[in-house]
């Protein structure tokens, strides 16, 4: 079986993925989600980004602060295989971050067909936006936080026309997120 | 003590757009056993008028399915209450038109005896909202992102959080989530 690429997103339960300026504070994160995403990212061995996520992520993870906070997820961060998908980012210093600066959509179906375990995406909602369009997400797992924030980054935004998906399976967790898991069925109005 | 319910459908992306709705036997079925538990239906106008003008004809339409019609006939028998300063009068069977000022009336009205009442249009569960009158969300989220439309919370200002309850999937992928006011302290 291939691998898959999967797209990550906590998201507001009025459908927001970030508030104005970035902000995640609302994450709402417990014992429980760490363990799923150690999960995850142990069924992962590649993590995609754009330009902005990859800078927020890169400024947090190899911290002093993140290694005490969160010491296994830090670790399996900063050692695992990454790629940023930039044209104007220099160079890429977070340990094991490979820079790609053209050809995104080549070098994903390229990846998908060597062996490996998942490839996941995290936020970055350009990259994110040019995948979804191409086909190339096979599972989006949306993380449905029990809040409501008011305004923010809209889920997807940047995608015009409407996304038809399929569901696939739900989990809820102790901490009322609630993990919905989907395919795409298809972008546009037919 | 009553519980307001708000009922509704959304996309994941957090839209109140009625057209996202898969309106299959499930959803009716779903929205039927709803009424069940209520015994006051609350409208705003603009909900109301659409209800009024499909609801009590159902049976005429021929597309419409056993659980439309199940659905249909619960809602027409059921109480209802519209809020409105505007309209006339309201000739759908079991209406009452009230005049007075919704947050107080429905504030006064929670605190009889008695089943659910339930709230479905988003103008007016959107002041109920911020009036937090609304005991319970029953959010029906479909499998869609539509990226515009009137957003289900945008009442509300500032963080607010809800107490998951339950959760519910039905065969067409749409997922039932629960969820209630968390108290203010």
């Amino acid at each position: 079986m291939m691998r898959i690429l999967y797209l990550f997103n906590l998201v507001t339960l009025d459908g927001f993925f970030e508030g104005l300026n970035h902000d995640i504070t609302w994450h709402n994160v417990d014992d429980e989600f760490h363990d799923f995403a150690v999960d995850q990212l142990d069924k992962t061995d590649t993590i995609l980004f754009g330009r902005i996520t990859y800078q927020m992520m890169a400024r947090y993870w190899p911290t002093p602060t993140a290694i005490k906070n969160d010491p296994i997820v830090a670790l399996k961060m900063n050692s695992m295989s990454k790629i940023v998908f930039s044209q104007t980012l220099q160079k890429a210093d977070w340990n094991n971050t490979r820079l790609v600066k053209e050809n995104a959509v080549e070098e994903i179906l390229k990846l998908k067909r060597q062996p490996g375990k998942d490839i996941a995406i995290f936020g970055s909602a350009r990259l994110a936006t040019t995948f979804i369009k191409s086909g190339l997400i096979d599972e989006f797992r949306i993380m449905v936080n029990p809040i409501v924030i008011g305004s923010g980054v809209p889920l997807f935004g940047l995608i015009k026309e409407k996304i038809k998906l399929k569901f696939l399976k739900t989990s809820a967790f102790k901490s009322g997120n609630v993990l919905l898991s989907y395919q795409l069925d298809k972008i546009g109005h037919q | 003590m009553r519980k307001l319910i708000l009922g509704i459908n959304i996309s994941l992306d957090g839209f109140a757009d009625h057209t996202v709705a898969i309106a299959d036997d499930e959803l009716h079925d779903f929205y039927s056993r709803l009424l069940d538990e209520t015994d006051i239906a609350l409208f705003g106008r603009v909900t109301y008028q659409m209800m009024e003008n499909y609801w009590p004809h159902a049976h005429e339409d021929p597309e419409a399915s056993r659980s439309t019609l199940d659905f249909a006939d619960k809602f027409n028998s059921i109480p209802k209450m519209v809020f409105s300063g505007t309209i006339e009068k309201a000739e759908w069977n079991n209406t009452t038109l009230v005049r007075s000022n919704a947050m107080e009336y429905v504030a006064r009205l929670k605190e009889t005896e008695g089943k659910n009442l339930l709230i479905g249009g988003i103008k007016l569960a959107g002041s109920f909202m911020s009036h937090d009158l609304i005991d319970e969300y029953w959010l029906l989220v479909h499998p869609v992102v539509v990226g515009k439309g009137r957003r289900l919370f945008e009442n509300l200002n500032g963080l607010t959080r809800l107490r998951l309850l339950d959760t519910t999937t039905l065969k067409s992928g749409v997922v039932v989530l629960r969820y209630q006011q968390e108290k203010k302290s």
